[in-house]
């Protein structure tokens, strides 16, 4: 008896973990972590950080989920690559910023002036910003910026000289 | 003149409003580096005026940690009083006006929700309300009472729970637990704000419960009984072309009345292209006064193609209502206001002490009964220290 309510248990866990799956908004099968998480972790590993700024139900995250994180070679190269950041535009969770300040997840798009959501912002492995990018983007799109990132052409160019410049 | 030269002046007259016998400007916790100062109650409800007392309750982290202040004076002192409270780490503090001179607060901290009476002594002592939850906002009824609102973890979601207050002496005792929703939370139920006027209560709060983010209301006449929670903000529900997304946003609701209505007003990304936008819904006249109407944009379309934030809204019980935000249209993030009139709601413009160079946030306001605007907002300066601010303004007339 007590393995049949602990399989209807795990069972129960298991639906729940599914369904959480389904209704959350970060894109399916990369490892998104929260902002803290993140930061605490690309300093320790000196990876570069994506973060995602995504706004619950929004319809362009929805669409650059489906077009552009599906790509297997995508999630290949940024799950490998960077640490992966998502986080809710209209949250009330508290983040801690790399200058100590605590603030809500909707108070960050303040800070960050995202107008629009999907806002995608590169990061350093320190946490400072190189790159704020809004809207919908295609995998080669990201292959770009992966350029300016781990290339470090951020050091020397903003992203729109290097982009004009079709290294 | 020429035609552009009139506009020109009239767009100068409207935006730029003249110190009208404005009072002085009063800084509040003294910048410090490495030190930032919070104005985020539920509601934005981070100022309130009693009597002849005006007091303001923020966050900040002078000590090392984040911890709640409240400063408090008189219409005619020089300066605030401040004061601690909060046990631990202490966040988003809200306040209300309570009876004369007094005020009550609410606030997050290491022991849960908790709740005091305040006055120029400082905060009383402190009831617990939730041993875990935040986003607390209070609001006083001369006729029906104390109430509480706050959201907390319920199993997966967050949910709205609300409470009477009983004031014990200096203390106030929470009432009976219930929440916003008798219904069990299908989704998040977050940032509650309460108000009351002659006609009853209204409780208004975010709600996912449409897969994205919404404004819900619910009101009571008698504190007793209260309605099942209906939607309030108009963003539409439902997939965008190419079968994607569940619907727009809005958030951050604040709540107030004025006369015997009720105003809302929320940030709303229905135009998602240029950040959110302040809509806000209004209840009818008489015995429609806790039934709010379909909401319109209160911004004036200057502010379209750019982001607000921090929407924060006012009313007397002369019916006089303002609502404010910070944008920054003119370059740098100012904070900006618009006052409903016979016509609607007029063209948005700034104060002189809360524009200009810098930026200035956060917008926090009240208004008397004789018509003063008070503002505490977020100063912001070059090298990222903040400073807290204050100001009276008595309103033009409508």
């Amino acid at each position: 008896m007590q393995r049949f309510i602990y399989h209807v248990c795990l069972l129960l866990a298991l639906t729940l973990m599914q369904t959480t799956t389904t209704r959350a908004d970060p894109p399916p099968n990369y490892p998104f972590i929260g902002f803290d998480a993140g930061l605490a972790r690309a300093k320790a590993e000196n990876k570069p950080i994506l973060l995602y700024f995504g706004r619950y139900g929004c319809a362009w995250c929805d669409h650059v989920n489906r077009k552009t994180f599906s790509d297997a070679g995508m999630n290949q190269l940024f799950s490998n690559n960077y640490v992966l950041i998502y986080v809710d535009a209209e949250g009330g969770k508290r983040l801690r910023m790399p200058n100590g300040e605590r603030l809500t997840e909707a108070e960050l798009g303040t800070r960050l002036g995202a107008f629009a959501t999907p806002l995608f912002v590169f990061m350093t492995p320190e946490g400072k910003v190189v790159a704020k990018i809004p809207g919908f983007k295609t995998v080669d799109d990201f292959k770009d910026y992966d350029r300016y990132v781990r290339g470090g052409f951020h050091q020397k160019q903003t992203l729109l000289e290097f982009l004009g410049s079709k290294p | 003149m020429t035609a552009a030269r009139m506009l020109l002046a009239c767009a100068l007259l409207c935006t730029a409003l003249p110190a009208r016998s404005t009072d002085t400007v009063f800084q509040i916790a003294a910048a410090q580096s490495g030190v930032f100062h919070h104005l985020d109650a539920s509601g934005r409800n981070s100022l309130a005026v009693s009597g002849h007392s005006v007091a303001l309750a923020w966050e900040d982290n002078r000590t090392g940690a984040p911890a709640c202040y409240l400063a408090v004076k008189t219409n005619t002192a020089n300066t605030f009083k401040e004061y601690s409270f909060g046990h631990g780490e202490c966040f988003e503090p809200a306040i209300a006006a309570f009876d004369a001179d007094r005020f009550l607060l609410i606030w997050e901290d290491a022991a849960g929700v908790n709740t005091a009476l305040a006055d120029s002594a400082g905060p009383g002592p402190a009831s617990r309300l939730a041993a875990s939850g935040g986003q607390g906002n209070i609001v006083f009824h001369p006729q029906l009472g104390a109430f509480a609102a706050w959201s907390a973890p319920d199993g997966r979601w967050r949910r709205i729970w609300m409470s009477a207050l009983n004031v014990d002496g200096k203390e106030l005792r929470a009432g009976e637990l219930r929440p916003a929703d008798a219904t069990a939370a299908v989704d998040d139920q977050t940032f509650p704000v309460l108000a009351a006027s002659p006609q009853g209560l209204v409780l208004v709060w975010e709600d996912r419960r449409h897969g994205h983010t919404v404004v819900f209301s619910s009101t009571s006449r008698d504190a007793k009984t209260w309605t099942t929670p209906t939607r309030t903000s108009g963003n539409p529900t439902g997939k965008a072309a190419g079968d994607l997304g569940r619907g727009t946003g809005a958030m951050r609701p604040a709540l107030t009345r004025f006369g015997e209505r009720m105003a809302a007003a929320w940030l709303d990304k229905r135009d998602f292209l240029s950040g959110y936008d302040v809509y806000a819904a209004l209840t009818g006249q008489g015995e429609d006064g806790l039934r709010f109407v379909k909401d319109q944009k209160a911004q004036d379309s200057f502010g379209d193609a750019i982001a607000q934030w921090h929407v924060a809204a006012a009313g007397n019980a002369q019916g006089e209502l303002v609502i404010a935000w910070d944008d920054d249209r003119d370059g740098t993030a100012d904070i900006w206001l618009t006052h409903l009139g016979a016509a609607g709601y007029g063209e948005n413009f700034t104060l002189p002490a809360a524009s200009g160079p810098g930026a200035q946030s956060d917008p926090a306001i009240a208004l008397d009964t004789t018509g003063n605007l008070h503002l505490a907002w977020i100063d912001r300066g070059a090298d990222g220290a903040t400073q807290l601010r204050y100001t009276r303004w008595p309103l033009p007339p409508r």
